[in-house]
This record gives structure tokens, sequence and C-alpha cells, in this order.
């Protein structure tokens, strides 16, 4: 028995150890598969172009930015409602096909996995419920995200159906066309006490 | 030979070992001071100070006493996330008398000097946890705890989530926090700021007003002081 000898068995046996410890570790890990079997099935667009799917159509008009909102109440003056980031406002128009419907899922998906949820404030003029979209009717709609100012670039619009189950359901991925320099000059032309309602 | 190859192997691991901390158990509720970030997984959130105050019912008019925690939250995640249910108020619990840990009544949130029930990734709110009080309850210490959020699958899907972790009574940080009286205390309004945040205030706040219920209320402290909140 010799040095080398000894070496080498302690060796092997933290080698050892360590490959139980990673095998147990390795278990531990699961696949994150970021989209479900069943998600909504999209189809992508840009701004000003008819997305048409089986349930409704959708065409984005208008995508304006914003510093602050302006007040639901404008009893007493209220101050607007500000942002550390910015308000992105999308104003679009869509229709149904067969039957009534809501455009339920409403949200912006900017590179780097990040999604923002719409109508980010109480009390501004933009709290409400979207609308009934009829079918052979172009009804207008105004959504508004809050981000911070860097996640502007690559967003894009998802709107779908969605519901309780939205599996295999529909939606469309607009892509809002915020280059860098986009959306540099959105963030320079942003605008105070924005009010959703004075606008068409 | 074997044992001499087994003493070497254990020798190592023994000194691996030492060096990451030992066998020692890590507290399961790490006392935690105000004014310090704390690292929750999905928020980050730096509690600031504990104070009674009164604000409206959210039915009807009538204004009730709360227990108040001020913090700042910052969203780690990726996505919008709430500030009451199913969000932030889920992992904020406060011990009462009698050990149990309850969730906030409500979470109020102030984001650039205007109200917000949600928090967007990347942008930081100060939100205000409130538990409700009864009318002779005034603790001299509240005792606040902070739950872990894990990336993880659900019980019942495969879908990957941000869960907050209940079991175990298992808590990032425990604080054992100062409760102001609320003649200390202004009024907390939606549009309050506060000056310590370091954010543009939009609005004053009437801190100076007179308020009776400031002076007239007699303190039953029967002896020791309670040193938690009790349940609403």
């Amino acid at each position: 028995m010799n040095v080398r000898q000894v070496l080498l068995r302690s060796g092997a046996g933290i080698g050892g150890t360590a490959l139980l410890a990673g095998a147990m570790w390795l278990h531990s890990i699961l696949p994150q598969l970021e989209a479900a079997q069943l998600d909504p099935i999209r189809d992508g667009g840009t701004v000003g172009e008819e997305i048409r799917n089986r349930d409704f159509s959708v065409r984005v008009e208008k995508v304006e930015a914003a510093r602050s909102l302006a007040p639901s109440l404008s009893l007493g003056d209220p101050p607007p409602v500000g942002t550390d980031g910015i308000y992105l406002i999308v104003r679009l128009r869509a229709t149904s096909h067969r039957e009534p419907l809501q455009l339920r899922t409403v949200e912006l998906e900017t590179p780097g996995g990040y999604t923002f949820k719409q109508d980010p404030r109480t009390g501004t003029a933009s709290a409400g419920a979207q609308p009934t979209f009829e079918p052979m009717i172009w009804t207008p709609a105004t959504v508004v995200f809050e981000l911070p100012k860097k996640r502007l670039e690559g967003a894009h619009l998802i709107v779908g159906t969605g519901g309780l189950l939205p599996q295999l359901s529909a939606a469309a991925d607009i892509d809002l066309g915020i280059t860098g320099n986009r959306a540099d000059q959105l963030t320079g032309s942003a605008v105070e006490r924005y009010d959703i309602r004075d606008r068409p | 030979m074997i044992p001499l190859s087994v003493l070497g192997a254990v020798a190592v691991l023994a000194a691996a070992l030492w060096a990451t901390g030992g066998l020692k158990e890590t507290p399961k509720q790490p006392a935690q001071s105000a004014g310090k970030p704390l690292d929750l997984g999905l928020f980050t959130v730096t509690v600031r100070d504990v104070r009674i105050g009164l604000a409206d019912a959210r039915f009807g008019s009538a204004q009730e006493r709360f227990l108040i925690m001020r913090m700042r939250v910052v969203n780690k995640g990726k996505e919008t996330e709430s500030l009451e249910n199913s969000g932030l108020a889920d992992g904020v619990v406060a011990r009462t008398k009698t050990g149990k840990w309850v969730e906030p009544e409500r979470i109020e949130g102030v984001a650039a000097g205007a109200e917000t029930n949600v928090v967007q990734p990347g942008l930081p709110v100060e939100a205000s946890a409130m538990w409700k009080m009864g009318p002779a309850d005034s603790p001299e210490k509240l005792t606040v705890g902070l739950r872990e959020w894990k990336y993880e699958q659900g019980f019942t899907d495969s879908d990957f989530n941000w869960l907050v972790q209940k079991e175990d009574d298992k808590l990032v940080g425990r604080l054992v926090l100062p409760v102001a009286p609320m003649s200390a205390a202004p009024q907390p309004s939606p549009r309050a700021t506060w000056p310590q945040a370091g954010r543009p205030t939009t609005t004053a706040w009437p801190t100076a007003t007179a308020r009776p219920t400031t002076t007239a209320r007699p303190r039953p402290t029967a002896g020791s002081p309670r040193p938690t909140a009790s349940r609403p």
C-alpha cells in the first residue's frame, strides 16, 4: 500500500460522492417548457395590417407613448398619473367573425421573455372594460401598458380571446415595429396627461 | 488499506463540510431588520416601518383602523404581478397574539406618485400592507414574516409559475418592528408619497390635521406590553 494508491482510492471515493450528488441534483432539475402544447394559436402581423383568424380580425392603427395619463375624475384637479417608466398606448380596431366576443387576453411581450398586462393603473381615464366586438362591425379599442423605457424595443402585442380555458383558441401576435430609433422617438415625443377619451 | 482510503475521503469531505458551514441547521425564520432589501425570489422587499393609521373601509365611507406596514417592492420576475391576491399579499404575513400568521387584508401601492395595484418588472412600488384592527387594539410591536417564492411546477399542472412557499412556517425573514402610534402618523392616502422613498411628491398630504381620535383613545395596556398584533 503506497501513497499513490491511497490518493487514488480517496479520490475515487470523493469522485463517487460528487457524482451521486450530481445525479440527485440532476434529478431535481425539470425542463421548463415555455410553450405548453395547448397554448392559443397565434397569427402574426404588423401595425396597419389586418390579422385574421377563425374568431376575429384585428388591426393595430396607432402606437403612442405617454409620460403620464389623465386621471379619470377631473373634480378637484387631481394630478396626472405618472410612471417611472413609460406608458405605451396601442389603438386598435377589431371585429368578430361569428359571435360577439371579448378580447380577454391583451398583453405586451418584449424581448427577454417579459410580459406586461394591460390597464396598469386604477384611477386613470383608461380604466374600464374592453368593448364587446360584434360580427362585421369594426369596433375601436385602446389598450395601455406601463413598462420600463428600456423594454420598449421589439415589443409585440398579443391579443386573444382568452377566457378560462384558452387551449387552442385564437390569438394575434402583432409586431409593433418598435426598433431602437422608434423607441427613442416614442420616448422623446411622449406626452403628459394623455387622455384616452380625447382622441379618435 | 480500505480504511485508509475511506479515512482520506472522509477527511476531505469533512473539510469541505466545515468550509461550507457544517451540519448546523439554518434558521427557518432568520431575524432580519427593517431597511434592508430582502430577496424573496420573485420580489425584493425593503420593509420601512409599521404604524397605526386610518383608512377608508373597502365598502362604505367609514374609516377603520389599520396596522400599516410600508415597504418598497421590486418585481424581479418577468411578468406583471398583482400586489394583492395571488401576488405580493400571499407572501406577507403578520403574527397574531395566538401565534397564527395572517395575510394582510389589503395592500395598496404607489408608483411614481400615483395609485397602483400591480407591480411591473423593473418598476419599483411603494406598498402599504394593511391589517385591520379592533377598536381596542394598540400593539407596540408587530412581528412580520416574508415568505419565499419559487419558480416551479404547481401541484395540478405542468406549467412553471412563481409559487409562494407556505409550508413549515419557513420564512425568508422575520422582522419585529416597533409600531408607531396613530398620532405620529398621517392618514394613508392613495397618492401619499414618503420622504424617505426619494420620490417626487405630487400632492402634499394633510399631516397636521387635528384628529379627535388620536388623543382620546385610552390605551388598554394592562401590564405587559403586547408583543404582537392581535387578529382583526
